[in-house]
Formats: structure tokens, C-alpha cells, sequence
């Protein structure tokens, strides 16, 4: 995208009026595809249209919320440890706080994928095993293993995670191998995921995962990015009050969708899951 | 005062505990874990955010939930302002703002939420103001003033356009359809309304506490 296309657009990118596509190109556009390389002119620009949107916001009349949300904040900040502070790597400019594209993140759920598949391993019958000598033969290499699971311990460090929970899955008998993981970051309000053996979406469709709680109440949902080989992963909202993972998430679909946002799932599943814990 | 280290730099820094401090001065403490500091910028500009996750939301669980993610990112990532892009106050109004509209693009209820913010579009919708200082809410409430007599200078379709895409988080052609008007037709008016946002801006001035 060019800077008059662009310069174009960028009212409707500081109001969060753009598509998800037309989004992501502005996005491109202003960052670059490193650090460094992007339009400084078109950032200067957006930084004053991001003022005086603003003013929207100022316009709003506010309202104290509950004493008890600052006692629970102070809290938080006095159990946290005070060398986490200083150890915290630069992290992206939150003043561009559209949430960044999860692709970068790709070494590290490259890295997590292969430990999900040793720490996550679900029990499935025996004549639906797909054959994977090279996955077996690499994960019974204890070293590797360990190699792999110190690496993801590092990344969490490196990006601040100190609530990510793992939770283990099981593949359900009607499914087709499907493993799975699951980490919630507690201090984001997100649920990353990240799936193996699932069917590729349909042409001109998406794949769409939705967790439930043990009622049957859905929790939330969201789209999977499917990169070959069966996998594919996704990061979704899930907000909770405290700061734990939440204990009632149950169990997972993937669905075959239309694009765009789904309200309800709609196409046909194609992976299913109960969930359970590590020991 | 802890192992030799003062308990806050602000006190460090203004011998006289009872001036006030701006949101510069707040800021830079913060990035040395002040908890004073932290505690002082929640006390300023916890209502306006909240106000602003309200207005998104329309729901007082995810709002404060949102409230505490954006003070809990203040804390955390304090480096994320840069006062050269503007005040504290828009900093997290922008902060919170995202986050809420995050957080209402993955609600179910978001039909419900979208006809809440075509009504409030259509008409200002008052709500309840408590003061917790009463001495920094007279400044700011004159400024407030001026902002909304700015937002009320637009015309009527630029800002029925800005406020369905800044706070009922639609896309332009959502307002599109919503407002029954050409695609073309909601980006002018959203091109607009800024840039006349953008003169408003420039007379009001920007905005740090104290």
C-alpha cells in the first residue's frame, strides 16, 4: 500500500471504522515489515487524527467505578515481584494499541506446538493413530523435549506471561486425532490456542473455534489460522475476574464457517474436544 | 523510606508534599514502580476511562474489567506513553477505548450494543458524574465543556458517523447500512468530522493534569 492510498484511509483507521483487511495493510503500511521501515509522514499524520478522535473520548462524562476495582489493582502490583519489572524486555509502542498481529509470535507457537504435542498428549484408539515417524522420533528424545519446553519457559518470561496456564485436551472419539492446547494469559484477558490433525477449512471458508463451560454456555470464540500440515492456532478474548484460568472451560469445537464474524456456529464441525487438566 | 531508598520520587522530588504533581512529572516516577505515583493517575483518570468503557460496553462487569486491564498495562508497560504523541489522558482514553472495543467485537450481545450506540449517537445520553476531587474537577470540567461544545459544533451526520465508529465500534460499512447512506458518503463524513476535530484540537489545546 502506497501512502496516498493509505493517507486515504487513515481517518477511518483512527475511528477503528476499517475492515479487518483494509486494517491489517494500514498497519503494514505505517510499521513496515520490520521495525524501522515504515512512513513516519503517515504515523505523524494518524497521531493527530488519534487526538482529535480523542475528544470523543473527552466529551464522555465520568464516572468513578467501584472503590474495590483500585484496592484489587494495588493488590495485584504488591504481589507482583519487583525484579519482573526491571526484567521486562521493550515492548511494542502501546500507543498504536490495535491488537498486533499474532504472526509474529510464530517462532514461539512453532516451539510450543511441538512441547503442546508431548505435554498435551490425549489417549485415542490405537486404528485412528496418524502415522508420524518424525514427530515420534523427535519427541522420544528426551533431550529435545526438554530443549523445547525451556525455550517456551523463556519466551513466557521474555513477554511477560507469568499466568499462562497449560490445560490439556482429549480427543474426542468422533474426532480424527485432534490434539490440543491451550494457554490463557491471565494478565491479557486471551485464550491462545493452538490445534494439531484438524481438517484445512473448505475453499473461500475459515475455521472457527468455540469453547464451552460445563453447562454447555459458550465462553468464547474466534478464528483459527490454519498453516498446513493440520495446524493451526488462534488467540481470543476471554475475560475473567479473577486472575486463574478459568476452571469451568469444558470443551472445544471447530467449525468450518463463512468469512466474516460468525454469531453462532453455523457450519459443520470438524474437531471436537473435551478438556481436562494437567496433573 | 526502605533499605535507604524513598518509598516515592515524587515526595524525592517535591519537598512540598502538598503541590500538585503533573502527569509528566506522575509518569516518570511511574517507570521507577511508584505506587504513589500509580495510585494518583488512577485517582485522576480512573472515572474518565471507566466513562469511556461504559459508553463502549454498556455493561459495568466488562467495563471495569477493561479499566483494570488498561491501569494494570499503565503499570506494567509505562513506557508505552510517549508524551511527544500526545497527553497522558488521551493515552489511556485511547488505551481503554481499544480495549473495550476489543472486547464488544467478541461479544455476543453485539446487535444489542450497536442499537444502544445509534440511540446515544442520535441524542446525548447524561449520565451520573461523581467528583472525587473537587478541586481538579472544576479545571476539568471546563475543559469537558469545551470538548463537548466542539463535539456538538459537527454536523449532525459527521458525528453520528464518528460516534458509531468510535464507540459502537462498527466498520464504515456497517455505518454504512446502519445509516443508510453510500459507502462513500460515511467516509467523507468521518474525513471531515477529524479534520474539523482536528482544528477544534488545535484552539482547545492539549491536556495534562495540572
Amino acid at each position: 500500500m502506497d501512502c496516498r492510498r493509505a493517507i486515504d484511509l487513515l481517518p477511518e483507521y483512527a475511528v477503528g471504522a476499517l475492515s479487518d483487511d483494509e486494517r491489517e495493510r494500514v498497519h503494514q503500511h505505517l510499521r513496515g515489515r520490520y521495525r524501522g521501515d515504515g512512513c513516519s509522514i503517515c504515523q505523524q499524520e494518524l497521531d493527530e487524527l488519534r487526538a482529535a478522535a480523542g475528544l470523543l473520548a473527552e466529551s464522555v462524562t465520568p464516572i468513578l467505578p467501584r472503590p474495590e476495582l483500585k484496592r484489587a489493582l494495588l493488590e495485584r502490583i504488591a504481589r507482583q515481584p519487583h525484579s519482573s519489572r526491571n526484567s521486562a524486555p521493550s515492548l511494542p509502542d502501546a500507543s498504536f494499541v490495535a491488537k498486533q498481529s499474532w504472526l509474529k509470535y510464530l517462532p514461539y507457537i512453532a516451539a510450543t506446538l511441538c512441547a503442546a504435542a508431548v505435554g498435551t498428549w490425549a489417549a485415542r484408539p490405537a486404528e485412528r493413530q496418524r502415522s508420524n515417524e518424525d514427530a515420534e522420533a523427535h519427541f522420544s528424545d528426551r533431550a529435545s523435549v526438554d530443549e523445547l519446553r525451556r525455550r517456551i519457559t523463556a519466551a513466557e518470561q521474555a513477554f511477560g506471561a507469568t499466568q499462562i496456564h497449560l490445560a490439556k485436551l482429549e480427543a474426542d472419539v468422533t474426532g480424527d486425532g485432534l490434539r490440543a492446547a491451550i494457554f490463557y494469559d491471565g494478565l491479557a484477558g486471551e485464550v491462545h490456542v493452538l490445534v494439531s490433525n484438524v481438517a484445512p477449512p473448505s475453499r473461500g471458508q475459515q475455521l472457527w473455534l468455540w469453547l464451552f463451560d460445563s453447562q454447555g454456555a459458550r465462553m468464547t470464540q474466534g478464528r483459527l489460522e490454519y498453516f498446513g500440515q493440520g495446524h493451526a492456532a488462534g488467540i481470543m478474548d476471554l475475560s475473567a475476574t479473577s486472575g486463574a484460568m478459568p476452571e469451568i472451560v469444558s470443551k472445544l469445537i471447530i467449525t468450518d464457517e463463512p468469512q466474516g464474524n460468525p454469531a453462532e456456529p453455523v457450519g459443520p464441525v470438524v474437531g471436537q474436544a473435551r478438556i481436562s487438566r494437567n496433573s | 523510606m526502605t533499605h535507604g531508598v524513598p518509598t516515592s520520587r515524587l515526595q524525592e522530588r517535591d519537598p512540598l508534599a502538598n503541590e500538585p504533581v503533573s502527569d509528566a512529572q506522575l509518569m516518570e516516577a511511574l517507570k521507577f514502580g511508584d505506587k504513589l505515583a500509580f495510585s494518583q493517575l488512577y485517582d485522576r483518570y480512573a472515572g474518565t476511562v471507566y466513562g469511556v468503557c461504559l459508553r463502549v460496553l454498556h455493561h459495568q462487569v466488562e467495563a471495569e474489567a477493561v479499566v483494570s486491564d488498561v491501569f494494570w498495562e499503565l503499570w506494567r508497560k509505562p513506557e508505552g506513553f510517549n508524551r511527544l504523541k500526545g497527553s497522558c489522558n488521551s493515552y489511556l482514553l485511547t488505551l481503554a477505548r481499544s480495549r473495550a472495543i476489543d472486547r464488544l467485537r467478541a461479544s455476543a450481545t453485539r446487535v444489542q450494543k450497536t442499537q444502544c450506540a445509534m440511540q446515544e449517537a442520535a441524542g446525548e445520553v447524561d449520565r451520573i458524574q461523581e467528583s472525587h476531587n473537587p478541586c481538579e474537577e472544576v479545571l476539568a470540567d471546563e475543559r469537558r465543556q469545551a470538548v463537548r461544545e466542539a463535539v456538538g459544533r459537527l454536523e449532525r451526520e459527521q458525528r453520528e458517523a464518528l460516534l458509531l465508529a468510535y464507540f459502537g465500534g462498527l466498520t464504515h460499512r456497517e455505518i454504512s447500512q446502519q445509516l443508510e447512506m453510500p459507502l462513500g458518503t460515511v467516509k467523507t463524513h468521518i474525513r471531515r468530522g477529524l479534520q474539523s476535530l482536528k482544528a477544534e484540537l488545535k484552539s482547545l489545546g492539549g491536556h495534562d493534569g495540572l
